[in-house]
């Protein structure tokens, strides 16, 4: 302290060995808080999927793929796995859990595609190990160059935290350097992505100054949250009921039968510009989430769609069997079990790929008909 | 490349790295230089060719006044008038073109018109910064202070050098420059004090001022529609934001030098502490007020020519001191505001009725009060906004202002800390118990506050 005598506007100068003890602290808490979080956040529901409020949260991810247990088959996919317009009770891996004596888990993720899996599997899913996984393939995401993400003409895009920052170019991908490196971060430091569970969770995707900051929806004169303490919304055991009193609208949307968007696809039939295999950045982003599933000795079993093949042309409905051949191709090659089923009936889907809560049980019913999938999921 | 970034966390390691490598070599000042540079160039490399051309110009006229028989007034004025230049155009040519178009009804174009090779017109960060401190070494030279530089690559890197190249300290060549001769020891404790003062300096940045401009810039916003207790405690924060701003700039600035092992100057030191307005400036932007007293405040003649020069002086270099914070009526008033502020305040000193004792927080007190009503000509954005919200401040039209609670007991704590630190209870302050504790909530805090696209205010002086 001596030394700072005169040059210091504040007390806090620390010593060396002060500051080991900081940092042996702030280590403990670094790795102390997401674990006790994870023993107050308890899941208890079988049909648990992550909640759509939660798609940007890669810590419950975390923890949803580390609470599995050792019989429990997590089905992993983006919207099609996760159920974009069925509720809870209706996603594929309910009606396997449902149909058979094995149980599924839905470990889909809202709004993902085979680059940003890649990278939730790879930095948030680490504990998927030694285990039989199903993987979905969603050929959707080869229908165009952009939705491929390989156009150069900049793109926003979902999840755009989970594509690789530094190491792989994306073209559509144009984050200046700061964000790269920012996000790199999040995925690579587990206390990161804790932190910003906690603001998912509790302060709606803000920090808590922002959270008291928040205007209301429904009356934009009034900050609901002026008078309040932030620190008393970590301690609360439903953070969402307090914001519902609150009226500060959770931007969700309808799900399940009974909802306006539950019906049937109808329209004319579309073509699409399909993309070859081979300069596909989402299909090589799949093919590395397979190997890296193999490497880690997991028994993988994938699905291929199925997409809604009512809705394409002639030329588009050939072009995507013939995806579906060199997928199947590749799999075959690598050893890894697969089925690659015919469409559902069009008033099964929603749109291209989304079934409906029958189209999933539908599907439910065929794979476990299916001789390779009944041989691939009885226990060894 | 702002302090509280990944980009800067990794320039500063590759600094760092390099720095240790070359320690044995003569070439550490090169690679400050070049590393000085590139930090500057990162906002926009068309900046580096001018602040190269202000360095390469100072430093060839003192060269100049070093030969016998030179004419060193000549070579001064050369060099003052050529940093003043660059200052005017780039920073004031659009507000007074636009203020003699009003004026005259005459229609001259504006500056970014006149850019030669079609680059674009922007006020270069920090030029006021930089330009101030290559200043000082013409003149501190000439006034026989201080030895010619010989080596271009030191006085270069003395001016560029990165930790306060942008926002300051306004560093003096007496300093700074001889840190430059000798490669600094770096022990163990530089390191130590450099990271706490890095670590307040990223806390009051990330988890105050940015949480005082939410409040502030929403009031602020349309004050017309604010009222008087929005706009009054919107205006208390706001000199809360402005401080914490810049401190934290020159505490994060200090705290990275100082882990190199340089020494900068204090450039704050509590300053809502203080009990009058004089006591503010010499503990406010410390860097920058001893500049302007030093070098214009003294040689217009100080207090050394009677009274009434005395107060000239002192508005004048106010009214300067508000201009040099930006091209606007604005700063012009709240310079104005400080200046009439300490007029007076010397004006009172002999008078009979101000010499009963108030007590000390009395005294604080109304000081802040008076800070602040300059600060609100600094917040807004013209004199009539600036009119609109004090006329709604004294109106007494007062609603809830729903000021944050939470925003309100970090300013509190900090305000109490500041004031037991400047008590006979600074002692506590230094207790391990208290300064461990504080520091790791700090830390935890910081991951839990967002920092993406955070500007600092000085930047754009």
């Amino acid at each position: 302290m001596k030394n700072n005598k005169g040059t210091a506007s504040n007390a806090l100068f620390l010593r060396p060995k002060e500051w080991i003890v900081i940092l042996i602290l702030v280590t403990s808490i670094f790795i102390g808080s997401p674990i006790i979080s994870k023993r107050s956040e308890q899941i208890n529901d079988s049909n648990y999927r992550i909640p759509y409020r939660l798609s940007n949260d890669y810590w419950s991810y975390t923890q949803l793929t580390s609470r599995l247990s050792e019989k429990e088959i997590p089905i992993i996919g983006d919207s099609v796995i996760w159920g974009e317009f069925v509720d809870n009770n209706s996603s594929l891996s309910h009606f396997l859990s449902d149909l058979s004596d094995r149980d599924f888990t839905n470990a889909g993720m809202n709004g993902l595609y085979p680059l940003a899996l890649e990278g939730l599997i790879k930095n948030h899913a680490k504990s998927i190990k030694k285990r039989k996984v199903i993987l979905h393939l969603n050929l959707l995401w080869m229908s165009s160059p952009e939705r491929d993400l390989s156009t150069p003409k900049e793109q926003t895009f979902n999840h755009s935290q989970l594509i690789p920052q530094i190491t792989r170019k994306v073209p559509s991908y144009h984050a200046p350097i700061e964000k790269r490196l920012s996000r790199f971060a999040t995925n690579s430091v587990p206390f990161l992505s804790f932190v910003k569970h906690v603001k998912e969770n509790y302060f709606l995707q803000r920090s808590p100054a922002e959270w008291t900051c928040l205007q209301s929806e429904a009356n934009p004169d009034q900050y609901p949250n002026t008078y309040l303490n932030p620190l008393n919304q970590l301690l609360s055991a439903d953070p969402l009921s307090i914001k519902d009193q609150l009226k500060i609208s959770i931007k969700n949307t309808e799900r399940g039968v009974n909802s306006s968007r539950h019906k049937p696809w109808s329209g004319s039939q579309r073509s699409l510009d399909w993309i070859s295999l081979n300069n596909s950045l989402q299909w090589k982003a799949f093919k590395n989430l397979s190997t890296e599933l193999l490497s880690r000795r997991n028994d993988l079993f994938v699905l291929i769609g199925p997409l809604n093949g009512h809705m394409f042309n002639e030329m588009t409905a050939s072009k995507l069997n013939q995806l579906r051949d060199e997928a199947s191709e590749w799999l075959k090659s690598m050893q890894i079990d697969h089925w690659s089923p015919d469409p559902l009936p069009s008033d099964h889907y929603a749109d291209a790929s989304h079934p409906l809560t029958h189209g999933y049980e539908m599907l439910a019913k065929e794979l476990l008909k299916n001789k390779s999938f009944t041989d691939w999921v009885r226990p060894q | 490349m702002l302090f509280h970034t990944w980009t800067f966390f990794c320039f500063f390691a590759v600094v760092l790295i390099g720095l240790m490598l070359l320690r044995k070599t003569p070439f550490w000042v090169h690679w400050i230089l070049g590393s000085s540079y590139f930090f500057y160039g990162w906002w926009n490399y068309y900046y580096l060719a001018l602040i190269i051309y202000s360095t390469s110009l100072d430093f060839f006229i003192v060269r100049q006044m070093e030969r016998p028989g030179a004419r060193k007034k000549l070579w001064l004025w050369i060099s003052i008038l050529n940093n003043l230049s660059l200052l005017g155009f780039f920073k004031y040519a659009d507000f007074f073109i636009s203020n003699i178009n009003g004026l005259t009804g005459l229609n001259l174009s504006p500056a970014s018109e006149i850019m030669p090779f079609g680059l674009e017109y922007l006020l270069p960060v920090g030029i006021s910064f930089y330009t101030f401190q290559s200043m000082s070494y013409t003149i501190d030279y000439y006034r026989g202070k201080i030895k010619r530089e010989t080596s271009f690559i030191r006085f270069a890197a003395f001016v560029s050098f990165f930790p306060q190249l942008v926002a300051g300290p306004i560093e003096r060549a007496k300093n700074l420059l001889p840190q430059f001769h000798k490669f600094p020891k770096i022990k163990r404790q530089d390191i130590a004090a450099g990271s706490s003062l890095f670590i307040v300096g990223l806390f009051k940045k990330l988890a105050l001022a940015n949480y005082a401009a939410l409040y502030v810039d929403r009031v602020y916003e349309d004050p017309s529609s604010a009222n008087g207790a929005s706009l009054t405690l919107a205006t208390f924060a706001f000199a809360w934001q402005i401080y914490f701003d810049f401190s934290a700039y020159t505490d994060m600035a200090r705290g990275v030098a100082r882990i190199m092992g340089f020494k900068l100057s204090l450039n704050f030191k509590n300053p809502y502490t203080s009990a009058s307005l004089s006591e503010f400036w010499s503990r406010w932007h410390i860097s920058l007020s001893t500049w302007f007293r030093d070098y214009v405040y003294f040689p217009l003649g100080g207090n050394k020519k009677g009274t009434k020069r005395t107060y000239i002086n002192l508005l004048s270099v106010f009214i300067i001191s508000g201009l040099w914070h930006g091209a606007a009526w604005t700063f012009l008033a709240w310079g104005l505001v400080h200046g009439a502020g300490l007029t007076a305040e010397k004006a009172l000193t002999n008078v009979k009725f101000t010499k009963i004792r108030l007590p000390r927080w009395v005294k604080i007190t109304v000081t802040f009060l008076l800070v602040c009503a300059g600060w609100i000509f600094f917040r807004s954005r013209s004199i009539d906004e600036a009119l609109i919200v004090y006329r709604k401040i004294f109106s007494l039209e007062w609603n809830d202002p729903q000021f944050p609670l939470f925003l309100l007991l970090m300013i509190g704590s900090v305000w109490i800390y500041q004031l037991i630190f400047e008590s006979k209870m600074k002692k506590i302050l230094t207790e391990n118990w208290i300064r461990v504790p504080l520091l790791i909530g700090m830390i935890i805090y910081l991951f839990f506050c967002s920092s993406e696209g955070d500007q600092f205010i000085y930047f754009q002086f």
